[in-house]
């Protein structure tokens, strides 16, 4: 499955809570705390597929998450360093939105509808690097000799190698 | 007679807020420190914050090991302005901080009514 597709998920969530039909009984909360988790990993998914297709393999385990951040962030390309910080957030987000139920802050159509626009802007961003459509263009080659240099040097190795 | 008193001085546009302890001991340990005056200067002049910013060190629900100085900012205006206002920040504030610091500073928001 195409992972964008968690995207499209979100966005019918939140258009339910916008119209005033969520898709459980209640005002939208559990619909907007669902539709953030999706963003998130529809966001997560593309950039480890990103990483892989330019031939930097990242852990299957829980520790892909920070470690797909890590490489992005550790690749010399200040945008792909945005996308980080982007995951970074929306990752913040879905752990309010999964695991603290007393707290609301991501119970609102705002709240995901923002985490969904995130998630779709660093798709958009990682698409347009794949396909060379950035000027300058990125050099994926050495974007992935730099990822993988910097986990050889920080004993990330294990998790972050050539694919 | 009437008296003029003097104005305060605004304060500088990269002041710290008073850390919590659990804060700067985080910030002292993962050297965030030195970021954080440059940081809190770009969360003022990018999203202009409706109240102060609230942080928090937090662990990752799901990877052990990793934890984060969380940065709530409040918010006031649309999804799209308050989008925009992020991705200026984030415009302006990669290129001036390191990598490891970037992993170890979230910044998000929360919209206030």
């Amino acid at each position: 499955m195409n992972p964008r597709r968690h995207l499209e998920l979100a966005r019918s969530l939140v258009a339910g809570v916008r119209q005033g039909a969520p898709a459980s009984p209640g005002a939208g909360e559990a619909e907007c705390r669902c539709a953030i988790g999706r963003a998130y990993y529809a966001a997560f998914l593309v950039a480890r597929d990103f990483l892989n297709r330019i031939g930097v393999w990242v852990t299957p385990t829980a520790a892909a998450h920070p470690a797909v951040r890590f490489a992005l962030n550790n690749s010399g390309v200040a945008a792909l360093g945005a996308v980080a910080a982007q995951l970074d957030a929306l990752s913040t987000d879905r752990q309010y939105a999964d695991y603290e139920p007393d707290d609301p802050r991501t119970e609102t159509a705002d709240a995901a509808e923002a985490g969904l626009n995130s998630a779709a802007t660093a798709i958009r961003m990682l698409d347009l690097i794949a396909a060379g459509r950035v000027h300058p263009p990125v050099d994926l080659p050495a974007v992935a000799a730099a990822i993988l240099a910097w986990a050889k040097a920080n004993g990330q190795d294990a998790k972050i190698r050539r694919a | 007679m009437s008296v003029t008193l003097p104005t305060p001085p605004a304060p500088p546009a990269d002041a710290v807020p008073p850390l919590p302890a659990d804060v700067r001991a985080f910030a002292d340990r993962h050297n965030l420190a030195e970021h954080l005056p440059t940081t809190f200067r770009l969360i003022r002049e990018e999203f202009d914050p409706v109240g102060e910013v609230a942080m928090r060190v937090r662990d990752d629900s799901e990877v052990e090991g990793h934890t984060s100085l969380v940065l709530n900012v409040p918010v006031r205006g649309d999804v799209s302005s308050v989008l925009d206002r992020y991705y200026r920040y984030l415009e302006r504030w990669v290129p001036v901080t390191p990598p490891d610091a970037r992993m170890r500073l979230t910044v998000i928001w929360t919209f206030q009514p």
